[in-house]
């Protein structure tokens, strides 16, 4: 019987073509009993690896390609738990001292490692083969082939070698095969038949050929050489392996009699989490109980009801009997370290369902008050650990946390989770293009065309391809379908999440290997977050949020300036705040900010908390899939009747309608409906989660389908609710989750209604985030009377500021290519003593030439001189020399301030505000171009048009969007002088004007208008850009 | 007194000579770098249309899905200037080529000055044939005629220099771009407004370059002319956007390029001694070659039958992706051949033999070979150019290469088709002219491929075959056909 053990996947990064699930799939379906997967420098797809052989039946083995430092490429394969540490040690040390992706093993560092270990002599790239290689052109100062193997021998021992042999076909590979042979019969090596695979099945060349391509930064018609000489290296079965060495059987035999050795899997792990540290006497239970109490003291203000002491007591059994307090107390700690250090945190996801996280501080819903389900968070029948994750103000704050962690760990200790970065349809159709050396220009055209490309086209690839220039019969059109099909999804490089980070009580790089992150100071592991999951290492989730950092920075407004606001107690029934939601006057808001959002708040009208809580939810591809959003606005509005799937199902959707939104309810409906136990829904609970596998949601689904067929269940109900099951797949929201966003939507909302400049400085200095530019946000703090005054250099810092009479200062910050340290200084200097003319200003700021024509273009000095082109006019003169009349010129106004230059237009100084900052705090540029613009409806308005009147608008494109869930529909925002007003584009004029839409900064958009609920929305019929090309704008947020 | 001529939209002008009825319909030109090419230059109907400078393509297309999209192209740019100087020179004798697409003319000692606008409008007229759209001004100095010529439509006498200058638009001056930015800011936009700011305030706060624009503006002094004499090499070239796959399209560009260059031939009264072609393939190899003239001649119809008929006989590996005609000018012939000089003794001679071979046999077949660095067997280039001075290294081994051992192949030219019988997935009985039956022994399949992402994708198993009467041979099986390959010695 043969087994495979010697192949690459498309984890080896571009050194192979195929997935690790393809790889066990095919393996699997070849009757092959065993694999043995070795990509290169590290175990990457081994977590994928391993759970498609389980799927498949077939066993899996772990190894890897290690590169050497002579250049040579040595495979080795796990024996035991300790080969498989001192594996990842060994590649975590290589990586850790390199630059990424250029590790290179130390031939001197094997014996510390080699224990556990069986090598491989290797292929082509292997040092035997070399040596070979190398002995028949007299390369002088090569090593002798005896040379390399005793050096082998010496590191591994005459029972952890085998001399590797591959045939492929190719002439002269039979001389080397040869020299194998004799090397293995003298030294009484056995011989180990491979194929050295690097794609599945034989189609996989092609794309290893583009890889190759790829990695040598060449195309097709010059490769050579460099490609494959033939397909031979693709998964072969045992009689065909047999065949190949008729005249060596036990070369084929051994593969057999190794991999009955080879017994360790990744179940086998060693993972541990780290122990918290108790005093002496004390457990971690009892020291989770203790805190837990204290918190629910201070939650409760000192009266726990009996239901919340039961809930605790509850929780607090189940965490002790999984084993889980020493987690809590961890993420307690690290949360108490926020606090401390004046770091806004708050637990999301499931953990919101959980009192005791409450109680610690980890998450600020109470979960009794909503009757959220614990059992979605954890319960007894759970395998692995409870997901907890972290909201943190992104930027400097998240980055101290996480350097904390390190800090506590040790950099061998924690590690952020990898971001296994695939090929989608812009960089696929990008990199094979260039493979196929296409030209450039069209490329470009293709990414320009098809930005984003990995929602549903309305259009086939062949197409696409056409409209970026390629002829449909171009003779390498087909081949590039062909690619692209194959190398749709398959890894193209690891990046680091963003915020996941694992630990471990031991050694983190014994169970992983760790490399050097391209961010400075962060170390990440080889695997994802769902690889960590699926192996039970437990991950904290430390996310950034910017809207964290603008409710932090705001709240510090509020109690810098004397009416301080505590979030924790901002009223939850806030009328003005309600009303504004239902206005959908959003912009700025956490998450009820999209286009999406605005267009449901005036139908869903939110009139408490949990509307909100319902509106976070209801705006997400799971309910939308699901045509959910509908029914439950429908409901609401009365238009249709409340209907339950079931009547037992009333409990559970009553909250929602009979509309099942959160993924508690799912669980709870495949609980009453089709009797799962806790262990199956959790089961469901994963196959929702996991948005990676259809495969895994299929069988959970399957199974509901078959329960509630044999409980008697009508087969419609059955089909409803195994659809609003499925749909749940990609992106279901839990309620807990929904409730701790919609904390976050509602208490932006509030400061926007009840501490607009706070509100709007800090979003500003927080940007980019969300939805909108900065110019968008300045507008529209002046519609709600928030002055915005522009930079000045007497006045701004380098944040934007509040000034004593509630207007905004906006800050050098939003001066483009102005740097930090420079304004710093600058800020210094004014501090010491203000600037008291323009020279006394250029003497003593330190901003380069470039930064002061940019302060004085956007009229920042006019505090120093009479208009914007004065102050240019006396930038531009060097400064005086140090004597005694320069001194006297810096310390008067002399006649020469003035200058022959003429005063900016309106027009010109809109135009340079927008070079200058990106945004005005003057009138739009609609406003200037408003009396050529007969016909045209502003925002304000629209709402006063009828229902079906033919309106045109025109503005700044803000915002485009095309939802994968919107069937192809095109949503636009435009901006005038007096709002936003928005456009619908069916997808055959999208893409009959595609080009227009995507790439015009101003359009003018005819339509029939559409009214419903006070939502207005134009339907696009006409849409042409706007002649005024000289308008200055600012870049739309686009997602397409 | 000194005229300019300008070519506006130089390199535009350049990119369509050769198809001038695009100048009508919507053109962008973008530059040649290979990041992010934005426009550069544009007709008046993508300007129409609503494209502006600087946008790229794709913003370029949002405005005016018709557009037409172009990338500079050197060559033609060289040759325009070669035929604007060539051009210039018959028209006076001191002619410099101050910049792309601008000649300055002395006109010192021609009687232009009495009528410079009909001396002009000859001029404008030659440069027509020439297909180039030209503008031209006359003036007191050189710097001057050049702002005449950047505003003329198409001529311009400026006569009142002071007035003539200050109304015309900063640009003119060619100031670099951060220097217009700067004025853009000021509110400066005429030359005018620039002088009036005065020498001294500009140079306290602009520096060197603006005190040189303000001596451009203002100087009235003339500069001496850097005078040049056009080469005598009359040559058109062209980069096809699209590689070109079959002969007609580069029949069409040939004769256009032919007409070209007689027309500037006969400004000179001389004709063609030889045209020299050279093809760029797209695969980066050149193809060349040279016909010499017997009689040397302008005569257009003789001259493409020349090329028609070499190239109706020419097959590439690559579709062509550009194309360049030079013509040697030579004098009319007016001698006598001499009855016994042996032909082959002229090089010239040789190449035309070369070419006639090439008609033959196929240009594929001419030349020396050059091994090709793939897997697929005997992939090989000829290549012409090597033909007189072969290169040591081709014909040295690579030191890497591993040493061949064993049998010596000596090889069927071409390979012996032949009809093998399998047996059991083996070659077992061989009928070929160099083997008809049994086979004894086989060692084998060899087997390669390639080239699987178009239409001339291959793949190959080779066979060593030993028959019954003891010889070894090679048995290739290529396309479902086999060949005995070669046999070994």
């Amino acid at each position: 019987m043969y087994i495979e053990l010697h192949a690459r996947s498309a984890f080896s990064f571009l050194r192979g073509a195929s997935s690790p699930e393809e790889m066990a799939a095919v393996a699997a379906s070849l009757g092959i009993e065993a694999m043995g997967l070795c990509d290169r420098d590290g175990v990457y797809g081994a977590p994928r690896f391993f759970n498609a052989t389980r799927q498949n039946a077939i066993r899996p083995i772990i190894g890897a390609e290690v590169s050497m430092e002579d250049g040579s490429v040595l495979p080795v394969l796990v024996e035991n738990r300790a080969g498989y540490q001192n594996l990842c040690r060994l590649l975590s040390r290589a990586h850790l001292r390199a630059p990424k992706g250029q590790s290179k093993v130390r031939w001197s560092e094997w014996p510390e490692f080699a224990e556990g270990l069986v090598a491989l002599t290797g292929d082509e790239e292997g040092p035997l083969v070399r040596a070979i290689r190398a002995a028949r052109v007299n390369i002088r100062g090569a090593q002798k082939p005896s040379h390399v193997i005793e050096q082998l021998l010496r590191i591994f021992g005459r029972d952890h070698l085998f001399v590797e042999i591959q045939r492929h076909y190719l002439r002269g590979e039979e001389i080397v095969n040869t020299t194998l042979v004799h090397l293995a019969r003298e030294l009484a090596l056995p011989l180990l038949a491979t194929n050295g695979v690097l794609h599945a099945r034989p189609a996989g060349r092609a794309a290893l050929d583009v890889f190759t391509c790829i990695r040598h930064h060449t195309h097709l018609d010059v490769a050579g050489c460099l490609l494959a000489p033939n397909s031979e290296r693709f998964l072969k079965s045992p009689a065909a392996m047999a065949a190949l060495f008729p005249d060596l059987p036990h070369a084929v035999d051994n593969t057999q009699r190794l991999a009955d050795r080879l017994r360790f899997n990744l179940s086998d792990l060693g993972y541990e989490f780290p122990r918290y540290p108790v005093a002496a006497g004390e457990t971690m239970d009892g020291a989770l109980r203790r805190q837990t109490l204290a918190g629910a003291a201070r939650r409760y203000d000192g009266s726990i009801s009996p239901k919340v002491a039961a809930q605790i007591g509850h929780e607090l059994a189940v965490i002790e009997k999984l084993g889980f307090a020493g987690y809590f107390l961890i993420v307690a700690d690290l949360v108490k370290f926020c606090a401390e250090n004046n770091i806004m945190a708050q637990g999301r996801g499931s953990a919101a369902n959980s009192t005791v996280c409450f109680c610690l501080g980890i998450t600020a819903v109470d979960p009794l008050k909503y009757n959220t389900l614990f059992e979605r968070f954890l319960s007894e029948g759970r395998k692995g650990w409870p997901d907890i994750d972290i909201d943190l103000p992104s930027g400097d704050r998240r980055e101290s946390v996480i350097q904390e962690v390190y800090r506590r760990y040790g950099k061998l200790g924690a590690a952020m989770t990898a971001n296994v970065i695939t090929y989608r349809g812009r960089s696929a159709a990008r990199e094979i293009g260039k493979a196929l050396n296409f030209s450039t220009d069209m490329l470009d055209r293709f990414s320009n065309l098809f930005a984003n490309g990995d929602f549903p086209h309305t259009m086939e690839l062949a197409d696409q391809m056409a409209q970026a220039g390629l002829p449909q019969d171009h003779p390498r059109v087909p081949a590039f379908v062909a690619l692209y099909s194959q190398i749709y999804s398959l890894p193209r490089h690891l990046g680091q999440h963003s915020g996941g980070m694992i630990i471990c009580q031991g050694k983190l790089d014994s169970i992983v290997p760790l490399e050097n992150a391209s961010m400075p100071g962060r170390v990440v592991a080889q695997w994802d977050k769902d690889d960590c999951e699926d192996l039970g290492i437990i991950k904290v989730d430390l996310l950034g949020l910017g809207m964290m950092s603008v409710l932090q920075d705001a709240i510090e407004l509020t109690h810098h300036r004397g009416h301080p606001v505590d979030i924790a107690k901002i009223p939850n029934d806030d009328t003005a705040t309600f009303k504004m939601m239902c206005e959908a006057d959003t912009i700025g808001v956490f998450q009820i900010e999209s286009r999406a959002q605005m267009a449901t708040l005036p139908r869903l009208k939110p009139a408490c908390f949990y509307d909100v809580v319902v509106e976070v939810a209801i705006i997400r591809p799971g309910p939308i899939q699901g045509n959910m959003v509908h029914p439950y606005l429908a409901r609401r509005a009365g238009r249709e009747p409340v209907v339950y799937y079931d009547e037992r199902l009333r409990p559970v959707l009553e909250r929602t309608l009979g509309v099942p939104l959160f993924q508690e309810q799912l669980l709870q409906i495949a609980m009453v409906m089709a009797d799962f136990s806790g262990s199956e829904a959790e089961e469901l609970r994963r196959a929702v989660s996991s948005y990676r596998s259809g495969e895994r949601m299929q069988k959970v689904t399957a199974k509901m389908r078959a329960n509630m067929i044999a409980k008697g269940v009508p087969l419609e109900t059955v089909e409803n609710i195994v659809q609003s099951v499925a749909s749940f797949a990609l992106y279901g929201f839990p309620e807990s989750h929904a409730i701790s966003f919609a904390i976050l939507a509602y208490a932006s909302a509030w400061l926007k209604t009840h501490r607009a400049p706070e509100f709007y400085s800090s979003l500003l200095n927080n940007q980019p985030m969300g939805f909108y530019s900065s110019a968008t946000i300045v507008r529209d703090a002046k519609r709600h009377g928030v002055k915005v005054r522009p930079v000045c250099a007497a006045r701004s810092e380098w944040l934007c500021v509040i000034e004593p009479d509630n207007a905004i200062r906006l800050g050098l910050c939003v001066v483009q290519g102005m740097r930090q340290e420079h304004a710093r200084q600058m800020l210094d200097v004014r501090r010491r003593v203000p600037f008291i003319s323009m020279e006394d200003f250029k003497w003593r700021c330190g901003l380069n030439k470039n930064e002061l024509r940019t302060l004085a273009d956007i009229g920042a000095l006019n505090c120093l001189a009479r208009h914007r082109r004065d102050a240019l006019w006396q930038v531009e003169k060097d400064s005086l020399d140090h004597d005694l009349f320069a001194w006297a010129a810096r310390h008067s106004h002399s006649e020469d301030q003035t200058s022959p230059l003429p005063a900016m237009d309106p027009a010109e100084r809109l135009r340079a505000d927008y070079r200058g900052t990106n945004m005005t705090t003057g009138p739009h540029p609609m406003a200037l171009v408003r009396s050529q613009l007969p016909g045209i409806w502003t925002a304000t308005d629209l709402p006063k048009a009828r229902n079906g009147q033919i309106v045109r608008i025109a503005g700044n494109v803000i915002c485009r969007q095309r939802p994968g869930t919107a069937k192809g529909f095109v949503f636009i925002s435009l901006e005038d002088e007096t709002g936003v007003s928005n456009a619908i584009v069916t997808p055959r004029l999208f893409e009959k004007l595609r080009l227009v839409i995507t790439q015009e900064p101003f359009l003018e958009i005819e339509g029939p208008l559409q009214n419903t609920d006070n939502v207005v929305v134009v339907k696009a019929r006409r849409i042409i850009a706007m002649p005024q090309t000289r308008l200055a704008s600012t870049p739309s947020h686009d997602f397409h | 007194m000194f005229a300019v001529i300008h070519i506006p939209d130089f390199q535009l002008q350049a990119a369509l000579r050769l198809e001038p009825e695009l100048h009508r319909r919507p053109v962008v030109l973008l530059e040649d770098t290979p990041v992010k090419p934005v426009v550069f230059q544009l007709t008046d109907a993508a300007r129409e249309a609503g494209v502006c400078r600087g946008q790229t393509t794709t913003q370029a297309m949002a405005r005016c899905r018709e557009v037409i999209v172009k990338t500079r192209a050197r060559a033609r740019e060289d040759t325009v200037t070669a035929m604007l100087l060539q051009c210039a020179y018959g028209f006076s004798p001191a002619i410099e080529a101050t910049a792309e697409g601008v000649c300055t003319l002395d006109l010192k000692g021609l009687s232009t000055a009495d009528d410079p606008e009909k001396w002009a409008i000859v001029l404008l007229d030659s440069l027509r044939q020439l297909q180039l759209r030209a503008q031209i001004g006359v003036a007191e100095t050189p710097h001057l005629a050049l702002l005449a010529a950047k505003q003329a439509r198409p001529f311009l006498f400026a006569q009142n220099a002071d007035f003539f200058v200050s109304a015309l638009p900063l640009e003119v001056l060619g100031p670099s771009a951060a220097m217009l930015e700067i004025l853009e800011m000021w509110g400066i936009r005429t030359i005018g407004a620039f002088l009036q700011i005065g020498k001294e305030n500009l140079a306290e706060r602009l520096g060197p370059e603006a005190v040189d624009l303000f001596d451009s503006a203002s100087s009235r002094q003339i500069r001496p002319l850097n005078l040049v004499v056009p080469a005598e090499t009359f040559e058109e070239a062209m980069d096809f956007e699209q590689p070109v796959e079959s002969l007609e399209p580069l029949l069409f560009v040939l004769r256009r390029f032919i007409e070209q260059l007689v027309c500037r031939l006969e400004m000179f009264y001389l004709v063609a001694a030889d045209l020299q072609l050279r093809l760029g393939l797209a695969s980066g190899d050149p193809y060349k070659r040279l016909f010499v003239i017997p009689s040397p001649t302008r005569d257009v119809e003789t001259l493409f039958r020349m090329l028609q008929t070499h190239l109706e006989n020419v097959r590439t590996d690559a579709p062509i992706s550009s194309l360049k005609l030079g013509a040697r000018p030579g004098q009319a012939a007016n001698y006598q051949f001499g009855l016994f000089n042996a032909a082959l003794r002229d090089p010239n001679q040789f190449h035309e033999t070369l070419a006639r071979l090439s008609a033959l046999l196929g240009t594929d077949r001419v030349g020396t070979p050059h091994l090709l660095e793939t897997h697929r067997p005997d992939s090989f280039r000829m290549d012409l150019e090597g033909l007189t001075t072969p290169r040591d290294e081709d014909l040295s081994i690579p030191q890497t290469q591993e040493p061949s051992i064993g049998l010596a192949l000596r090889r069927f030219r071409p390979p012996l088709p032949a009809i093998v019988e399998m047996r059991a997935e083996k070659p077992s009985l061989l009928r070929s002219a160099a083997f008809i039956g049994p086979i004894a022994g086989v060692r084998g399949p060899w087997r390669i491929s390639g080239q699987w992402w178009d239409r001339q994708a291959w793949s190959r198993d080779e066979w060593d075959i030993q028959t019954g009467d003891g010889g070894l041979f090679r048995l290739a099986r290529q396309e479902e056909q086999w060949f005995v390959d070669g046999i070994f010695d």
